[in-house]
């Protein structure tokens, strides 16, 4: 199916966590995927209304999981990894359509990518480059390559976050990454 | 073993207290005589320090009794009478699991098992509870400790810290801090046929603290003032090697409910900070309610209450589980010794207008309205961006959509 990605990873519990953008509540969860395109950590959202049974979602194990990259502003709870200009706040990236305990044998199938725009001017870590996205609060990150100009459109061939822990609490920089681009900024 | 029929020998006329030199006596206890410090001084009031002695002795708790209750420790005569308790009731290993096996024996961090035992009693008057022992390896030994065995326990009551696993909210959490009144069984028997279940307690110690004072409900829109207070007793830990010159104690700190309704004779004298008191009483359950403004137990709340929601359910149905849990979670309860008895060493009585006054605030120093601690300041940004740009370069994997495969599994990340 276009732009499903399919992940698998260890999930943590899932919890329910109100909207920062409307009324409502999700069930979420934090993948740290072993296989897919995606590293690092991932915040995953089911909408309320669609689990009904939440017990049922592959909790504390090996899942797959299949999303699209919807990123959704939620109030964080204890023990979430927190936005360093939001506080109050995380950030999910995706949105489960599935998700099961992990056969341990079916790979996860490839993911098309989504195209994102740059709207700011990279910024060079390591060997690589971050830069501001289309999509509000989430980073595009190239670990290699030629930055790429403000407003050039690229394809994000991969999600995932790091976290770093600071004065107590746990902050998340999601990522959208990107393909290395050539000379002309070509992704 | 054999043990002393403690009741009889309550009821024997014993020695005035203070005849043993306590471990924390600094010679000028009020009513001591221990004819060392100030001997001459006292000398001329001796006449009538011993009559005042005779009429207390008369009054006295049975001190030689208790004497006779700690022979009968493991050790002889190495434990002091300040700090006693005697038990009689029904003991319970405890279960766990629906399966009803028994709990296993925990570790302590210095090598100790002790086997995990509940003391059930059931008063004459009706109250019935029940309430943890910690029962050593050696007691153990003396085959006393079975299912329903009928027990007569001496010891010692102390507050200990433990962790309630009902908070954890999450599996390496160990729970929520809590403070829990402990039995350590020093000795233990069969009980007497005729005993009835119940409990004795003698505290000899300086009052910890102020007061809490809270109004409990014996009937419709009736109230009576229950003062919380603190009992520290400092106990003599001799040395195993006679005529040896160092000197130990052990401090415990043991809480205790004392009614202001006038039914207690001195229940003043526990209102004061530092007060040395002499009191007695017997072990009962107290229900408190905690804290709900502990972000620790909103944690805890918030994550129970999502467990029971993912759960689902008529919503009704959901929210009547809900205020279920909250109500379980918020109450605890706590073994605390309720004064029957008390005696001022030494200090100062509060005077009824002070104590009316005591009441009418609810308490002392120790009533502050408990304010939760202010979150941590936030980092700063930069701070937070280099931790951040410092992970990314230390992830140990790069999605293979955006670095080519090293080999590994084709679709491995």
């Amino acid at each position: 199916m276009d732009g499903v990605i399919e992940l698998i990873g260890r999930t943590s519990q899932w919890r329910r966590r109100m909207r920062r953008d409307g009324e409502g509540a999700v069930i979420a969860a934090w993948l740290r995927p072993a296989a897919g395109a995606a590293a690092g950590v991932v915040g995953v959202y089911l909408p309320e209304e669609r689990v009904p049974d939440g017990a049922a979602l592959p909790a504390r194990t090996q899942a797959i999981i299949r999303a699209t990259l919807r990123p959704l502003h939620v109030h964080a709870l204890d023990g979430d990894h927190r936005l360093p200009h939001d506080p109050d706040g995380t950030l999910l990236l995706l949105e489960a359509l599935d998700a099961a305990p992990w056969d341990r044998v079916t790979p996860p199938l490839p993911w098309t990518g989504a195209p994102v725009a740059l709207t700011a001017p990279p910024r060079a870590v390591g060997n690589g480059w971050l830069a501001d996205l289309s999509l509000p609060d989430v980073v595009g990150y190239a670990p290699s390559g030629v930055p790429a100009a403000v407003g050039a459109v690229l394809v994000g061939r991969a999600v995932g976050g790091v976290t770093a822990e600071v004065g107590g609490r746990s902050w998340l920089r999601p990522l959208v990454w990107l393909a290395a681009a050539d000379a002309a900024g070509r992704a | 073993m054999t043990m002393i029929d403690w009741q009889a020998l309550l009821a024997s006329p014993g020695t005035a207290p203070g005849a043993i030199p306590a471990a924390d006596d600094d010679g000028e206890d009020v009513g001591m005589d221990d004819g060392t410090a100030g001997g001459a001084a006292n000398g001329a009031a001796n006449g009538a320090a011993d009559a005042a002695a005779d009429a207390a002795a008369r009054a006295a708790p049975p001190d030689d009794a208790l004497r006779m209750v700690m022979r009968e420790h493991p050790g002889g005569d190495r434990g002091d009478d300040r700090n006693v308790c005697v038990l009689i009731g029904t003991v319970r290993r405890e279960r766990y699991g629906p399966n009803g096996k028994a709990r296993p024996a925990t570790a302590t961090p210095l090598g100790m098992r002790y086997a995990p035992y509940r003391i059930e009693i059931e008063e004459p008057g009706g109250r019935a509870f029940s309430m943890p022992l910690s029962v050593s390896a050696r007691l153990m030994e003396t085959g006393l400790f079975t299912d329903g065995a009928r027990v007569q326990i001496s010891g010692s009551v102390r507050l200990e810290q433990t962790y309630d696993r009902a908070f954890a909210v999450h599996p390496d959490d160990a729970g929520l801090p809590t403070w829990e009144t402990r039995l350590d069984v020093l000795a233990v028997a069969r009980a007497p046929e005729t005993a009835p279940d119940g409990s004795w307690v003698k505290l000899v110690g300086a009052v910890d603290g102020g007061p809490a004072i809270r109004d409990e409900v014996i009937g419709p829109g009736v109230r009576c003032p229950i003062a919380t207070v603190r009992i520290r007793c400092r106990s003599a830990v001799p040395s195993i090697v006679p005529g040896a010159r160092a000197a130990h104690a052990l401090t415990t700190l043991t809480p205790a409910d004392v009614a202001l309704d006038g039914s207690v004779e001195n229940a003043a004298a526990l209102l004061k900070h530092g007060n040395q008191v002499v009191v007695e009483g017997r072990l009962l359950p107290r229900v408190y309610q905690r804290r709900r403004g502990d972000p620790r137990i909103q944690a805890a709340l918030a994550a129970a209450e999502e467990a029971i929601r993912a759960k689902g359910g008529p919503a009704d149905e959901v929210d009547r589980r809900v205020a279920a849990m909250r109500r379980r979670m918020l109450t605890g309860v706590r073994m605390t010794v309720d004064v029957g008895y008390v005696e001022l060493v030494k200090g100062r009585m509060l005077t009824d207008e002070e104590v009316t006054r005591l009441i009418a605030t609810g308490g002392g120093p120790r009533r502050t309205p408990g304010t939760p601690p202010p979150p941590p300041p936030l980092p700063p940004r930069a701070e937070i961006d280099a931790a951040l740009d410092a992970a990314l370069l230390a992830l140990p994997s790069v999605p293979t959509a955006v670095a080519p495969p090293n080999g590994g599994a084709p679709w491995m990340g």
